[in-house]
C-alpha cells in the first residue's frame, strides 16, 4: 500500500512541478517546507526515491535535480528530519548549480562523491522566506 | 555618493531570509532569491561585499575594508562599489 500510495503522491507532485514550470517559466517552491515529526524507514525513503524519479521523468517537462528534488521533498514532507538543499560549486570555470534532499543529514540517492566540492547556501530552501 | 541609509538598506535585504549565498573554495559566491528563483553569481570582490554590507558596515567602513583587502585607491574602491551596489539593488530590487 506504501508503494501504491507514494506512487500517486509522485504523480501528484511532480504535475504540481509541472504546472509551476508552465505557469511562471521559473520554479517556485515555497509549498516545499517540511513540517512532519514522525521519522521516516529506510524502505519508505527508497520508495519515495524511486517513485519521485519515475515520476519526473514521465510528467515532467524538465527533468533535472531540481524537479527531482523538489517532488522527493513533498512526499516525504510529512517524515522529520527531512531537508531540501541547493549547492554550488566552481569546476574549470565554469559554475555548477545542484539540488538534493536529506533525511537525518544524509544525502538521498546521491552517488558516493557527487556532492564534492558544493557550498550549500546558508539558508536552505525548505528554511527561506518566499514573501 | 554613498548613503548610508541606501547601504543599511541593501545590508537589511541581505540578511532576510529570502535571499540565501553560498561562498565558493575560491572565495567567489552565489545569492539566490528563494521567492524569484533567481541567482546572482559574485566574483570574489562581490561576495567580499555581501559578506560586509551583511555584517552592517557603513559605505566609508566599506571603502576602508576594499582599500585593505584589495589593495586599491581609495578613489578606484569608491567608484567600485557605487557601481556593485547599483547592480546589487537592481537584483534584490526586481526579485
Amino acid at each position: 500500500m506504501t508503494w501504491l500510495r507514494l506512487h500517486l503522491l509522485a504523480v501528484f507532485h511532480a504535475f504540481r512541478v509541472r504546472r509551476d514550470l508552465g505557469r511562471e517559466s521559473r520554479l517556485t517552491p515555497a509549498s516545499v517546507s517540511v513540517t512532519g515529526t514522525c521519522p521516516v524507514s529506510r524502505r519508505v525513503v527508497d520508495l519515495a526515491l524511486l517513485a519521485s524519479r519515475r515520476a519526473v521523468a514521465r510528467l515532467c517537462p524538465v527533468d533535472s535535480c531540481l524537479t527531482r528534488s523538489l517532488v522527493l521533498c513533498r512526499l516525504l514532507a510529512p517524515y522529520s528530519g527531512v531537508e531540501l538543499h541547493y549547492g554550488f560549486r566552481r569546476r574549470e570555470g565554469t559554475l555548477e548549480g545542484h539540488a538534493w534532499v536529506t533525511v537525518d543529514g544524509a544525502a538521498v540517492g546521491e552517488p558516493d562523491g557527487a556532492l564534492e566540492g558544493y557550498a550549500e547556501t546558508d539558508v536552505p530552501p525548505s528554511r527561506a522566506a518566499f514573501g | 555618493m554613498l548613503m548610508d541609509a541606501e547601504v543599511d538598506r541593501l545590508g537589511t535585504l541581505l540578511r532576510s531570509d529570502r535571499f540565501s549565498r553560498a561562498k565558493l573554495t575560491d572565495r567567489t559566491g552565489v545569492m539566490v532569491d528563494a521567492a524569484g528563483m533567481k541567482m546572482l553569481s559574485l566574483n570574489e570582490t562581490g561576495m567580499f561585499l555581501v559578506e560586509e554590507l551583511v555584517s552592517g558596515r557603513s559605505p566609508e567602513g566599506l571603502v576602508d575594508r576594499l582599500v585593505k583587502e584589495f589593495r586599491v585607491n581609495r578613489a578606484d574602491a569608491r567608484r567600485d562599489l557605487e557601481k556593485f551596489l547599483d547592480e546589487l539593488d537592481r537584483f534584490l530590487s526586481t526579485s
